[in-house]
């Protein structure tokens, strides 16, 4: 399926399901990191039930250094 | 015996009026010794899309929880951006003190302080902490207090300019007008500007650039510290206004030529 990770079109095979997982592979530690689906903030505990789809735009942020 | 109360911003007590900014270290435990050995109490981050191809460290976990963490927009162009990102930072650490940076201009990077006071407005609704990086100006620093900022921020000089204090008398104007803390950001160079703030009255100043690109950043940042100090206790002194007119610091009669 073609997802849109940080504006740029990514392929993932079919068998990451949900956007935990995603994050997972993705990321590895995921401390201080959030999420953006399809411009909505997603809560920490929500990302196990969400369920990606085609087409879906994902945004990963974390805090960097800044004045 | 120093009379110097801490300075109060949403309950919490700032005892270092020197505000550190987090960009442009070598290193992120060089930043962290800063923070720690000059006891900084505020400090600010920004945030941005996570490079999933390269290994990036947590800059939180250099960080230590007793110190405020402010979280700037920078990268919002407009109100709308800001909000988005300071809802982020919220979920993301908890965080609720924002320094609301609206920029759409690139060449001076100047604060669009009309889309600013409008981000100040919702998210002081939805209980942030809201500290507005602004241009100088009496009419939009009445605008976000009336619509709920904790503290403004207004600018010295063009950011990472490392110019001072070129914004001096519009500065002076928000501390006699305005009953908000006022923290002077942008453009301090040198510690002598940072003491020059305080000394007309700021209550604390921010820099980054100067300390973070400094050949020794932990010496920069104890200087600017001890500056920030040093203007505050002459704020709280009073001192004798300087004049063009000789005055002596001895008593002039009494001794030797008396007749």
């Amino acid at each position: 399926m073609k997802i849109f990770l940080n504006g740029k079109e990514k392929i993932i095979s079919n068998k990451i399901s949900s956007l935990n997982d995603f994050v997972n592979i993705i990321l590895g530690k995921e401390k201080g990191k959030i999420i953006e689906l399809n411009g909505k903030v997603v809560k920490k505990g929500e990302r196990e039930s969400i369920f990606l789809k085609d087409g879906d735009r994902i945004e990963l942020i974390q805090f960097m250094g800044g004045g | 015996m120093q009379n110097n109360p801490p300075l109060e911003i949403a309950g919490k007590k700032i005892k270092n009026r020197f505000f550190l900014g987090t960009g442009k270290f070598g290193s992120k435990s060089e930043m962290m010794k800063c923070i720690s050995e000059s006891e900084i109490d505020v400090v600010t981050v920004a945030m941005r899309r996570v490079d999933a191809d390269a290994e990036s460290e947590n800059i939180l976990e250099f960080i230590p929880d007793d110190v405020i963490l402010m979280v700037n927009t920078s990268g919002a162009r407009n109100a709308e951006e800001a909000i988005r990102i300071a809802r982020l930072a919220r979920e993301a650490a908890g965080v609720d003190w924002i320094k609301i940076e609206v920029i759409n201009d690139s060449k001076y990077l100047l604060p669009d302080n009309r889309e600013t006071a409008e981000a100040v407005r919702v998210l002081a609704a939805e209980g942030f902490v809201v500290l507005p990086y602004m241009t100088p100006d009496l009419y939009a620093a009445r605008e976000m207090e009336e619509a709920g900022a904790a503290a403004l921020m207004p600018l010295g000089s063009l950011i990472g300019s490392g110019e001072g204090l070129q914004a001096k008398k519009f500065i002076e104007i928000l501390i006699k007008e305005s009953s908000l803390p006022i923290v002077v950001d942008a453009g301090i160079g040198r510690p002598s500007q940072a003491a020059e703030a305080m000394e007309m009255g700021a209550s604390a100043v921010l820099a980054n650039t100067a300390v973070a690109l400094a050949d020794d950043p932990g010496n920069a940042t104890m200087a600017f510290s001890l500056a920030v100090k040093a203007g505050r206790l002459a704020w709280l002194g009073n001192m004798a206004e300087p004049g063009n007119i000789a005055s002596a610091s001895s008593p002039l009669t009494g001794f030797l030529f008396e007749e």
